[in-house]
């Protein structure tokens, strides 16, 4: 995923979500939105590893080591999560 | 081990988890008996206590019913989420406003007084301001979309007598506004004491710096709310006296408000419940002196119109005359409530005649006590 031209873009949390955790979830509750979004598996798991920003090379990075799994296996899910939560308005350009 | 196999026994089971001495929560093989469970968990607001209970292994339950649990655990952070947008909201308009405030029990707690803000959930949002400024914020929240829920008596009364006023939002979740921290008697005793006096808890909610009542009156007010809320009382208070004496507080400052407001009764009772339905030990110099006080006439007759078969609103607010500070407020109260508004009237589809007659009825039920 491209950020501006020429540079890579690096992404994390939204500053001032309203976030709860549970076991198996995170619930994430954007500053614009009005409903809460329930994260599970890979979901969970790249909103957690997006704590300290990263470009998507170190988000994958991150999300397979997490996982313990071969970065190669997951890239897809991992870039498909990252744009529906930049849609849903938790994570932003850092 | 617990012997009582009864659903609020379960219940309770569930509200002590983590507590010392918590017995595992029984509730049976029969699906019945585990539906009834998880609705009691979710009515009572328990299902983050009820997730930790599954993972401490106190509470087992097969993988289905466990699934449920989850699904209405998250269904329960998701409403906390949302009414925690709305108090961020109403904190930032109070304070553009320069309307002193302190957010009450839920939201406080969950983010002052608990390991894991997910471990208490809440219903709505409670809000103190001073009756000075009660019905300026209500007009204040009106861009927000919040009304009130229902009419008062005649203009002026809830911020001149009530607890306060319930606001809904367009999206129903619905704002507390209080000017006292209980109904009746002990809520206009309560009232004598300056809420304000000591520095907030301040917890952040998104962008927004809340401000919360303080450790030792959030203290109070929780042991108001198990005492004088619902009958039986809601386990997430006790759960919420229980957690904070765990964090601790100066309990010189509660003795104080409690001794010149004259409400030991309520902590008397608290503290009694405690006991008995978490089976918590209460111990320490403030359990010594609450235990030490004597319950004075006017307790024991205020104490029954807030529990047992005598718990009637109509009841608390024939006892609140005794405890009001003049004759001219005694007469501005019963004046109220005998001649509302024709409004409040067509709304409880009521006479004058009939509601006088009442009143009058209850008043003689008190009197022959």
């Amino acid at each position: 995923m491209p950020g501006v031209a020429g540079r890579v873009a690096r992404w994390r949390q939204a500053d001032h979500a309203l976030t709860r955790r549970t076991a198996r979830s995170a619930l994430v509750l954007a500053p614009e939105s009005r409903e809460p979004l329930v994260l599970a598996g890979t979901a969970m798991t790249v909103w957690d590893a997006l704590a300290a920003p990263a470009d998507d090379g170190a988000l994958v990075d991150r999300v397979a080591g997490a996982l313990g799994v071969d970065a190669g296996e997951i890239r897809g899910q991992v870039v498909s999560t990252m744009v529906a939560l930049r849609r849903a308005g938790v994570v932003v350009e850092s | 081990m617990i012997l009582d196999a009864s659903p609020r026994a379960a219940l309770r089971a569930i509200a002590a988890t983590g507590l010392p001495g918590a017995p595992n929560a029984e509730i049976g093989d029969e699906p019945l008996h585990v539906r009834e469970f998880l609705c009691g968990i979710s009515r009572e607001r328990l299902t983050g206590l009820a997730v930790l209970a599954a993972e401490q292994g106190t509470l087992q339950l097969p993988a289905a019913d466990l699934n449920d649990l989850f699904e209405r655990h998250e269904d329960q952070l998701a409403l906390d989420l949302r009414l925690e947008q709305v108090l961020a909201e109403v904190a930032g308009t109070l304070e553009s406003a320069r309307i002193p405030y302190r957010a009450l029990k839920g939201p406080v707690l969950a983010h002052t007084s608990y390991p894991d803000p997910a471990l208490r959930s809440f219903g709505d949002i409670d809000v103190l301001v001073p009756t000075s400024s009660f019905d300026m914020t209500i007009e204040l929240l009106r861009p927000l979309e919040f009304h009130r829920r229902f009419l008062e008596p005649r203009a002026g009364f809830d911020s001149r007598f009530s607890k306060g006023a319930c606001l809904e939002g367009a999206n129903g979740l619905e704002v507390d506004l209080h000017r006292t921290l209980a109904p009746g008697p002990y809520g206009t005793l309560l009232a004598r004491s300056d809420l304000f006096s000591r520095p907030a808890q301040r917890f952040v909610l998104g962008a927004q710096s809340v401000d919360g009542l303080d450790r030792e009156t959030a203290f109070v007010h929780a042991c108001f709310h198990a005492a004088l809320g619902d009958d039986p009382p809601r386990l997430v208070a006790l759960r919420d006296i229980a957690e904070l004496f765990k964090r601790g507080f100066d309990e010189r400052v509660v003795v104080d408000v409690i001794d010149s407001t004259g409400c030991v009764a309520v902590l008397q009772r608290a503290f009694w419940l405690l006991r008995a339905e978490l089976g918590v030990p209460v111990t320490g110099d403030l359990a010594d002196w609450v235990d030490r006080c004597g319950l004075s006439r006017l307790d024991r007759v205020a104490l029954r119109t807030y529990a047992g078969p005598g718990r009637s609103y109509a009841r608390q607010a024939v006892v609140s005359l005794w405890v009001m500070p003049s004759m001219r407020e005694r007469f501005a109260y019963v004046f109220a409530l005998a001649f509302p508004n024709r409004d409040y009237l067509r709304a409880r589809d009521e006479t004058y005649a009939r509601r006088i007659s009442r009143g009058v009825q209850v008043a003689g039920e008190r009197s022959a006590r």
